[in-house]
C-alpha cells in the first residue's frame, strides 16, 4: 500500500494559500473548488476572468460548456445517458474537462452548471439545441443565474420552447429563430420584453407584421431574412416619429437576397431632410441612399436603404450598417 | 558617441576602489548563525529593509550581535538563505495578477526542495515572513504539483482538507466556545417569536 503525501494546505498564511491554487492548473483548481464550499470559495476568490461573452452553454443532446480565458479555452462536457436518450436524469453520466475526468458524486445538472458559471464570475451565453426535452429544464434553469446572451433554437418541442422563456432568468440579449414557435409566429409576450438586444433570425423567410413590430420594446432590434410590407414600414416611421417604440436605438432588418424595400412607398408622407446616396465612410456602399428624419421630441434617426437591408439608426446608436452586417 | 571615437584614457588601477561585499551575521531561533552576502538580501524585502533601517557598516557587521531572526529555525533559514544565494542579483518579479500563473521550478530550486513536507510548510512560511517572492512562487507552485492527476477526494486527503460538514461542525464549536451564551440567546430569540413579540430588546 502507498502511502499519501500530506500536507496542510489550510494553515498556510491566506497570501500563500491563494498563490498555491493560482500556480495550479485550470484542472487542478477546478477539482479543487469542488471538495467543499470552502475551496469553492477559495477559488471564488481568486476572481478569475473570462474573455467578454466567454462562457457559452450549448444545450442539445449534451451539455457542453465552452469557457474562454485570454490565453487559452477550456471545454467542458456533461454527458447524458447514450442508449435511452427519453429518460430524465437529474445528474450526467460523466463530466469532462478537456477530456480529463471531474469527480463529485452528489452534482446534478443545475449544480455543475451553478458551479462553473459561481466560479468563473460570468454571466452566459446559453446555446439551446434540439434535444432540450431530454434534460428536467426545471433543474437546469435553476442552475442557471444571469444570462447574458440568450440563444433559442429550436428543441423540437414547441410546448418546451415556450416553457423556456417562463422558466430561465431574463437575458440581457435574446437570440431567436422563427421556427421556435408555431406558425413562426413569435408571442408579443416575448417581443414586449425590454432585452437590449433582439436579434430574430427567419428560419424560413419570415414574415412580420407592424402590429408586431409595435409591440417590440428592445434598444436593438436586428432581423435578418424578415420581411415587412413597405406600407407597414412607411406606417411604422410614422408611428416612430411620433412617439412610439421609444426605447428603440436600431431597427436593421436585412435579407440575403437582392429584395430592396421601395423607397417611395416606404417615405411616402415622411418628411425627411438631408437626403444623400453613398457615405462618406469608406466602407458605405455605393447603393445606400439616407436620410435624416426627426421625432417629436426632436431626437434624430438616419434613415438608410440599401441592398438587402433598411436601417433606422437614432443619433442614441454608434452601431453602423457594415458592423451590424459583418456580425 | 561611437566606441571607436570614445577617449582613451590611461586609468591608475590602485585608484578605483575596491567595492568590498558585505556580508550579515543572521541567527536562527535556535541559535544558528548564518553569513548573508547584501546582493543575496536583496531577495528579501523584509530582511532589505530591516538592514537599509539598521544602517549597519562593515565593522558594525562584525561587531554588533548577529541580527536574530526569532520565528524560523535553522533548518529552514538555511534553505531560504541557500536560495537567496542561489539567485542573488535576479530581478524580484512583478505579479501580473493572472490565473493560473505560469511557474516554472527551476533545477536548483527542486533539488532544494526535496525536502519532506514539514520543512517545505515551513520554508513557505519562512518566505512568507521575510516576503522572498520568487521562493513564495515555487514553494506553492510544489505544493499545487502535489494535486496533479488527484480527484477532489484525493485532493481532501493530500490537503487535509475538511468535508462541508466537519467545516460546518467546527463552526460551530468554534462559536459555541467564544460566546456560551450565544446559544441561549438564540434559543429566547426564536421562543419570544414564536409568541409573536415584535420587539426583542
Amino acid at each position: 500500500m502507498t502511502t499519501v503525501s500530506k500536507f496542510p494546505l489550510l494553515q498556510l498564511p491566506d497570501e500563500e494559500l491563494l498563490r498555491t491554487i493560482r500556480v495550479m492548473d485550470f484542472y487542478q483548481i477546478m477539482s479543487f473548488s469542488l471538495i467543499s464550499k470552502r475551496c469553492k470559495q477559495l477559488v471564488q476568490s481568486l476572481q478569475i476572468k473570462t474573455k467578454p461573452e466567454g462562457f457559452n452553454v450549448r444545450i442539445d443532446t449534451c451539455i457542453s460548456l465552452d469557457v474562454f480565458f485570454p490565453r487559452r479555452t477550456i471545454k467542458i462536457f456533461l454527458k447524458s445517458c447514450d442508449n435511452n436518450q427519453t429518460k430524465r436524469l437529474k445528474a450526467p453520466l460523466s463530466v469532462k474537462v478537456n477530456g480529463r475526468p471531474l469527480e463529485r458524486i452528489d452534482f446534478t445538472y443545475s449544480d455543475w452548471l451553478e458551479h462553473f458559471q459561481t466560479i468563473f464570475h460570468m454571466s452566459i451565453y446559453l446555446d439551446i439545441h434540439n434535444g432540450l426535452c431530454n434534460y428536467m429544464l426545471d433543474d437546469i434553469a435553476k442552475g442557471i443565474g444571469a444570462i447574458e446572451h440568450l440563444f433559442v433554437r429550436n428543441t423540437g418541442c414547441f410546448a418546451t420552447n415556450l416553457k423556456l422563456f417562463q422558466k430561465l432568468p431574463p437575458a440581457e440579449k435574446l437570440t431567436i429563430y422563427s421556427n421556435t414557435f408555431q406558425d413562426f409566429k413569435i408571442p408579443l409576450n416575448i417581443l414586449i420584453q425590454n432585452y437590449t438586444t433582439l436579434v430574430i433570425l427567419g428560419f424560413p423567410p419570415t414574415k412580420m407584421t407592424l402590429d408586431e413590430l409595435l409591440v417590440v420594446n428592445s434598444k436593438e432590434i436586428k432581423m435578418t431574412q424578415v420581411k415587412f410590407s413597405s406600407q407597414d414600414l412607411n406606417k411604422f416611421i410614422k408611428f416612430w416619429m411620433k412617439g412610439s417604440n421609444p426605447r428603440m436605438e436600431l431597427l436593421l432588418i436585412f435579407t440575403f437576397n437582392d429584395f430592396q424595400y421601395e423607397r417611395t412607398i416606404v417615405m411616402k408622407g415622411i418628411k425627411a431632410s438631408n437626403e444623400r446616396r453613398g457615405g462618406t465612410d469608406p466602407h458605405r456602399r455605393k447603393d445606400l441612399y439616407r436620410m435624416d428624419i426627426y421625432r417629436m421630441d426632436g431626437t434624430r434617426a438616419t434613415i438608410s436603404f440599401y441592398k438587402r437591408g433598411f436601417e433606422i439608426s437614432t443619433e442614441f446608436h454608434h452601431c453602423a450598417i457594415e458592423k451590424c452586417i459583418s456580425h | 558617441m561611437s566606441v571607436e571615437n570614445a577617449p582613451v584614457v590611461d586609468v591608475d588601477e590602485a585608484a578605483i576602489p575596491v567595492e568590498k561585499k558585505m556580508y550579515y551575521r543572521f541567527e536562527s531561533n535556535d541559535k544558528k548563525e548564518f553569513r548573508v552576502s547584501e546582493l543575496a538580501i536583496q531577495q528579501s524585502e523584509t530582511l532589505n529593509r530591516l538592514v537599509e533601517a539598521m544602517g549597519y557598516t562593515s565593522e558594525d557587521v562584525e561587531n554588533k550581535p548577529a541580527i536574530a531572526i526569532e520565528n524560523i529555525d535553522g533548518k529552514t533559514l538555511k534553505l531560504v538563505f541557500q536560495w537567496c544565494e542561489h539567485h542573488k542579483g535576479e530581478a524580484i518579479p512583478v505579479d501580473d495578477g493572472s490565473v493560473p500563473k505560469i511557474v516554472e521550478i527551476p533545477e536548483f530550486d527542486a533539488k532544494l526542495m526535496d525536502i519532506d513536507n514539514g520543512l517545505l510548510f515551513k520554508l513557505i512560511w519562512a518566505a512568507d515572513y521575510l516576503n522572498i517572492v520568487q521562493l513564495l512562487n515555487v514553494s506553492c507552485k510544489k505544493v499545487a504539483n502535489m494535486a496533479q492527476g488527484k480527484t477532489p477526494a484525493q485532493l481532501r486527503r493530500v490537503y487535509l482538507l475538511p468535508s462541508d460538514e466537519e467545516d460546518e461542525a467546527a463552526k460551530r464549536a468554534a462559536q459555541e466556545a467564544q460566546d456560551p451564551r450565544a446559544r441561549e440567546v438564540e434559543e429566547e430569540f426564536e421562543e419570544r417569536k414564536r409568541q409573536g413579540g415584535n420587539s426583542f430588546f
